[in-house]
Formats: structure tokens, C-alpha cells, sequence
């Protein structure tokens, strides 16, 4: 069970429906470091935006090659992985960081975001080593929510 | 003398192998007493009156005995023989010496005469038909014996040939080839000059299709446009194989299948039996090429049949599933590519409303939304193209259009995207002023497809090219580029409905993989044709487009026929794709091919 801390108003884009505030950094919000890994541009764009906006720290990679190699340079608390990409794929991306954690207490969490909405694909998301599906189109305020639960520490 | 006791020794003669008995003596009362002892036997009985009669006899028949007279002026019977014996046909034929002298037996050791009988005159009626008797037998036994194994060996030739053909109908790869490899076995395996088969159109997918495997000096193509509407009826009430006279099948149009040469003969007809016990198409042979069908020939045929009613059914089968992996694979995409764009608008919309943007971000999410429900609206568009060619219901508003204006436009169209992603296209419309009758938005559609398509798989500094020339009475329109390329084994379903050569997750390029398809329906319902080339991956593609001319106003008539009429027969084809009939043309098909 987890808390929600802070009274509900204030709760800005972390709270189930975006409030329309003009409010930059929801004082209750935690930052995070944010890799998006997304091909289409304004799709991109609209992450890395609404992350920003919620305060977080975000990095972004237009496939799955570059996103690991940023994954490997950098720290995130989060990635947020495109499934279907030119090149490698997020499956592949995702897998290749499950990989790398291997043998080590590392945990990133990682959302798939996909297009597919066939049955099947959520299976294949968590097999390949997602922690949670996003079904595009996103609904912001769940994107957000999925954020704030999995970067905080259980209990 | 009582002939009787002979007549238990011999069975009656079958006519077929019956033997004939030859009979030679100059003089004629004793010809006469020989035919009268051997009437009994009853077999055909030839009469020779000397030496060189008996051989011409030899020459005309073939005889399961000889019985000749020793004593013959001019030749007599043992220099008879011995130039019987000279023929290698009569090598073996049994011969009876007749003779008065006792002592002319000894003669024979001087002769080396082969199989020969020798006896006393005065005859003794019974003794004669008892050794022409034994004579006969194993002639007539020989003769049966070497039927059967003919026969045997006939039966042995058709069923390895039924094998042969079994195998190759179960591993044929369309129903068109089925039905081919068919009607070419009820040809080659039951020896008769021509095969045929055909299904009908049915709910569970099957189109009319027909072939006919004929010789080719049975002169023209069988049966031009042939099929009557009675060939379903027939096909629905044949429940079992059956023979006919072609002459008598006008009324139910099978004759109209085969060369009139064959008119004369008969054939033999098995229904194709489906799994439902439903007939959905026959198999013919017709014309034997000796002799009448068999009744194992019915068997084979029905046996062929049944063959070709399985394999027919389990291509439809992996067809229908072949075509729902397609169609699943296309929702899949159609899923995907809607709700990118989708995304983006609703995402944009939502973070519109929160306020927080800036002035900029504002006009910037502004544009990315009417961008995004610009893609989606073209989706869209696509998509009810693909719905109004799988019903048919694509209009066309034809008029005089001149083709290197609208080649023109989807290229000024198509620029700015071209430009954007640094891929130059180059122009060379050689057959400036060429007009065709046509739709000028569909055509635009077809370029503007075809050039959208050679930029989107060129990557930057590439070159796209769109050529216009006119080749006799038609244009042709050629959009190569020097990008991507496509697999040699993908080649062949560029233009076919939701095929997409990468659908995997990884694929680089979106889209819904109709494009072509609808390119394809478009150019044919204009009377043209396209086709792809390619030398394989990463060598660039070359789309080519032909359509026909329209003929200068001073020497067009208002119905112009070509000659052959075949031309005329693909413009009907495409008239009836046109009014969504597709795929369910009753228009045959002829495989003509040598014996």
C-alpha cells in the first residue's frame, strides 16, 4: 500500500487527471532521471515534454541501439521504450538491458509503450523485460501515476 | 464319321484371338473334304490352291495353323514351307504335311522345317481336327497369354503414371496448376487426346476455372470463351462417372471444350467430389487413342478425381489461411499505424489543456496535431480506396487527360517530402501531349503513390526518376529510384492486398501496405497493367506502368475490336473488375499444349 503524500490539490500532473494549472514542478513530486526511446518525433517530443514539465530529468534516443548506449553511459531511475523501432527493436532494447543487469542488484524500471494492441503484445513487453505496458494513444495522467509507482521504493 | 467328339476338345471362338486355319492343296474336291472335316472346329478357314497363293494368304493373315498338301505342281509343299519358314512372322507357324507316300517323310530330315505334323491320306476326319485342334489351342492360349501381360503391362504403365500424377497434383501450389497437372493425367495417363477439368465458383472461395490439355495439331486453342451456363448445372447434377459421345453434348457445352476433331469420339467424365459430398468441378478424358475407355480407365479417371477434389480442397484451405495470416497481420499494422498519430493528437491535446506550455510550444503542439490527424485522414482514405476495390465500387470519372500533366502535379505533390528527406527527382517525359482515356485524380493517385513509394524507400542523396514515353499504342510510365529494392521472393506480392515485405516490429518503414494494391487496381481498371522490377535488395526499383492510348479523334471508332479479339477479351475481364466482379470472371482459361 502505498501513500499519497500531500494534500490532493497539489498533486499536479502525478494525480489521476492533469489538472489545468499552470504549474511547472509539483512541489510533492520526486525527480527522476527519464529515458525515452522513441522513433517518432513528435511523439518524442511529447514525452520528453511532459516529463520535463513534471520536473524530471529526461534523456531521449530515437532507437533501441542508441537508447542503450545511453542507458550504458548514464544513470535512470526509469525508461519509458518505444516497442516497434527502425533497427532494433524495443523487445530487443529491452531484453539488452535485462541483459546487462544480469548478475548485478541493478533493477531499472522500464514501461513499454506500444502501438500494438493486439493480444499477445503485453506478454511479449513483459517477457522481453518491461515492468509495465503503455497502450499508445497515452493517457498522460496514467503515464505520469506509472512513474510515480514504479520509481518508488516499495513500502 | 462323326465329327462331333471335336467339337467338346475346343471352347467357341472368341472372336478376338480366334485363329485362323490356312488351308493348301491344288486340288479343289480335296480343299472341299479338308473344309468340311475342319468345319467342326469353327474357325475361319482361308483357301489356297497353290504354293505361291498360300504365301500371299501369309502375307495378308496371320494363321494358327497350316495345313498344305506335299504333292503340288510347280512348288510343292516342303519348297512352300521352306519360304514360309523365310518369314520370320511365320517362323514358328504350325504346319500339317499331308501326303499319300509314306516315304515322303523321310524327305523332312533334309529340311529344317520347325514345328511341323505329318499325315497319311486318306484322312481320318477326327485325327485331322484333333492335331489343328491342339494347334489352335496353343495358338489361341498364346495369343491370351500375351494380351494379358499387355494388358499387365498397360495397367502397370497407368498406375505409375497415376502415381507420377498423384504426386505432382498434391505438390501443385495453386488451384489454376491443380486443375492443369489434371487434365494434362487424364490425357497422358488414360491415352486419350485430350483432358479437362474445371471447378465452379462455390461460397467456400472457389472461382471458375477451367483447363484443357489438348494436342496442338488438333489445331486452334480449344474452346475460346467456351463454357456455357449449363457446365454448373452439369457439374451439380453428375454424381457418378460416365461416358458420352461428345457429338451429343452440345446441349450441355462440354463438347464446346474440346477441337472439333475429337467430335466424332467418346469420352469419359468423373465428378470432383468435395469433403461435403458436394460436386464443385469435373475431370475429362476424351478421344482415345485406340479402342474404347476400359472400365479400369473409369476407375483411373475417378481415381484422378478424386485426387484433384483433395488437393483442390487443401490449397483452398491453406489458401483461407494463408489469406487470415494476411488479414491478421494487416490489423495488426492498421492498429499500429492508427494509433501512432492518434497518440501524438490526443498526448498533444492533453498537455495543451494543463497550460503549461509556452506561446511556442503551443503553436509547435498546434502543428503536430493537424499534422498527425493529416496522417490519420490519409489512413483513412487509403483504407476506403481498399474498401471500394474489395466491393467494387470505384468510380472513375473518364475524360481526355493529358499524361505528363498529371505526372507533373503528383511530382510537384510529392517535392517538398522528397526535398525534405534529400532524395532528387528527375523528370524525362519524352511523350509530351500523349493523352488517355481516364480519371486525372485516380491518375494523379497512381503517380503520386508510385513516387511517394520510391522516396519513402531511398534514403537521402538517392535519386528518383518518372519517364513517360509512348511505345505503339501505349504509354508507358516508368518511377525507378536507386533505393532499397526489393527481395527477389517478395517480388512477386508487391501489388497484392495488405502484403507488406517487413512487418515485423523492427520494420523501418510504416504504412499500411495497400498502396500497391490500389496502384495495381487503379492502372487496371484504366486497361493498363504495371509491373515491378527489381535486381534484389539494396539494388533500387523499377515500376512500370503501361496504358493504352487514346486513339487521335479523326481515326477513332467509337468500338474498336482488335482482330483477335483476345485483347478485347482482357478489356472485358477488366470491365468486370470494374463493376466488382473480380476473381469471379467465368472467363476460361486454355492451356494448349503438344502431345
Amino acid at each position: 500500500m502505498r501513500s499519497h503524500r500531500g494534500p490532493p490539490n497539489e498533486s499536479g500532473l502525478a494525480a489521476a487527471e492533469i489538472e489545468p494549472r499552470n504549474q511547472t514542478v509539483p512541489p510533492t513530486e520526486k525527480i527522476r532521471r527519464v529515458l525515452v526511446v522513441e522513433d517518432v518525433a513528435s511523439q518524442q517530443k511529447l514525452l520528453v515534454t511532459v516529463l520535463k514539465k513534471a520536473g524530471h530529468v529526461v534523456a531521449s534516443a530515437d532507437n533501441g541501439q542508441d537508447g542503450i548506449d545511453l542507458f550504458r553511459r548514464e544513470a535512470f531511475d526509469i525508461v519509458l521504450m518505444d516497442v516497434q523501432m527502425p533497427g532494433m527493436s524495443g523487445l530487443e532494447a529491452m531484453r539488452a538491458i535485462r541483459a546487462e543487469e544480469a548478475g548485478t542488484r541493478n533493477h531499472v524500471a522500464i514501461v513499454a509503450v506500444t502501438a500494438h494492441a493486439l493480444a499477445g503484445d503485453a506478454e511479449q513487453c513483459l517477457a522481453a523485460g518491461a515492468d509495465a505496458y503503455l497502450r499508445k494513444p497515452i493517457r498522460l495522467a496514467e503515464l505520469m501515476s506509472l512513474v510515480k509507482r514504479l520509481t518508488e521504493p516499495v513500502g | 464319321m462323326t465329327p462331333t467328339s471335336t467339337t467338346a476338345r475346343l471352347p467357341a471362338a472368341e472372336t478376338a484371338r480366334a485363329g485362323r486355319i490356312l488351308i493348301v492343296d491344288d486340288r479343289p474336291e480335296k480343299l472341299l473334304a479338308l473344309e468340311a472335316a475342319l468345319a467342326i472346329l469353327g474357325r475361319e478357314m482361308v483357301k489356297a490352291t497353290s504354293g505361291r497363293e498360300a504365301l500371299r494368304c501369309l502375307l495378308q493373315h496371320d494363321f494358327a495353323v497350316v495345313v498344305l498338301d506335299i504333292q503340288m505342281p510347280l512348288m510343292d509343299g516342303f519348297e512352300t514351307a521352306r519360304l514360309i519358314r523365310q518369314r520370320r512372322r511365320n517362323a514358328d507357324t504350325p504346319i500339317i504335311f499331308i501326303t499319300s507316300y509314306g516315304e515322303e517323310m523321310h524327305a523332312l530330315h533334309e529340311y529344317p522345317l520347325g514345328p511341323v505334323d505329318f499325315m497319311l491320306a486318306p484322312l481320318i476326319p477326327e485325327v485331322l481336327c484333333s492335331k489343328v485342334g491342339v494347334f489352335l489351342e496353343l495358338y489361341e492360349r498364346t495369343a491370351e497369354v500375351r494380351e494379358q501381360a499387355r494388358r499387365l503391362l498397360l495397367r502397370t504403365q497407368q498406375l505409375q503414371g497415376l502415381a507420377r500424377a498423384s504426386l505432382k497434383i498434391h505438390a501443385a501450389q495453386s488451384i489454376d496448376d491443380t486443375l492443369r497437372f489434371a487434365a494434362e493425367a487424364a490425357r497422358s495417363v488414360l491415352g486419350s487426346r485430350c483432358g479437362a477439368a474445371a471447378v465452379m465458383p462455390s461460397p467456400n472461395g472457389l472461382r471458375q476455372v477451367q483447363f484443357v490439355v489438348s494436342p496442338s495439331q488438333a489445331g486452334a486453342p480449344a474452346a475460346q470463351g467456351s463454357l456455357k451456363t449449363s457446365l454448373p448445372a452439369l457439374v451439380a447434377g453428375l454424381s457418378k462417372p460416365a461416358r458420352f459421345a461428345l457429338a451429343d453434348q452440345e446441349s450441355l457445352s462440354l463438347s464446346a471444350l474440346f477441337p472439333a476433331t475429337l467430335l466424332a469420339t467418346t469420352g469419359l467424365i468423373a465428378p470432383l467430389v468435395g469433403r461435403d459430398g458436394n460436386n464443385m468441378g469435373l475431370l475429362v478424358a476424351a478421344g482415345k487413342r485406340d479402342g474404347e475407355f476400359s472400365d479400369d480407365e473409369e476407375s483411373l479417371l475417378v481415381q484422378l478425381a478424386q485426387m484433384t477434389a483433395t488437393a483442390v480442397e487443401n490449397t483452398l484451405f491453406a489458401e483461407a489461411r494463408e489469406s487470415n495470416r494476411i488479414k491478421d497481420e494487416f490489423l495488426a499494422t492498421l492498429s499500429h499505424e492508427l494509433r501512432t498519430p492518434l497518440s501524438s493528437i490526443l498526448g498533444w491535446a492533453q498537455l495543451l489543456r494543463t497550460q503549461m506550455l509556452d506561446a511556442e510550444e503551443t503553436a509547435e503542439a498546434l502543428d503536430i496535431i493537424e499534422r498527425n490527424a493529416e496522417i490519420q485522414c490519409n489512413l483513412i482514405e487509403e483504407l476506403l480506396d481498399v474498401s471500394r476495390i474489395v466491393t467494387g465500387k470505384i468510380q472513375l470519372h473518364m475524360q481526355s487527360v493529358v499524361l505528363d500533366g498529371v505526372i507533373r502535379a503528383a511530382v510537384d505533390v510529392m517535392r517538398p517530402a522528397a526535398q525534405a528527406k534529400q532524395v532528387a527527382v528527375d523528370l524525362a517525359l519524352s511523350a509530351s501531349g500523349a493523352r488517355i482515356q481516364g480519371d486525372a485524380d485516380r491518375l494523379q493517385q497512381i503517380f503520386w503513390n508510385l513516387l511517394s513509394n520510391a522516396v519513402k524507400f531511398t534514403p537521402p542523396g538517392g535519386h528518383v526518376r518518372a519517364t513517360l514515353e509512348a511505345e505503339g499504342e501505349k504509354a508507358l510510365v516508368i518511377v525507378e529510384d536507386d533505393g532499397e529494392g526489393i527481395a527477389l521472393e517478395f517480388l512477386p506480392y508487391v501489388f497484392d492486398r495488405f502484403r507488406q515485405a517487413d512487418s515485423s516490429t523492427s520494420r523501418r518503414h510504416g504504412g499500411l501496405g495497400i498502396g500497391l494494391a490500389v496502384v495495381r487496381h487503379l492502372v487496371e481498371l484504366h486497361g493498363g497493367a504495371v509491373r515491378a522490377e527489381s535486381e534484389g535488395r539494396g539494388r533500387g526499383t523499377k515500376i512500370i506502368v503501361t496504358l493504352p492510348l487514346a486513339q487521335p479523334p479523326h481515326e477513332a471508332s467509337p468500338d474498336q475490336t482488335p482482330p483477335d479479339g483476345s485483347a478485347g477479351l482482357v478489356r472485358e475481364l477488366q470491365n468486370r473488375s470494374a463493376d466488382g466482379h473480380a476473381g469471379a470472371g467465368s472467363v476460361p482459361k486454355n492451356v494448349v499444349c503438344g502431345v
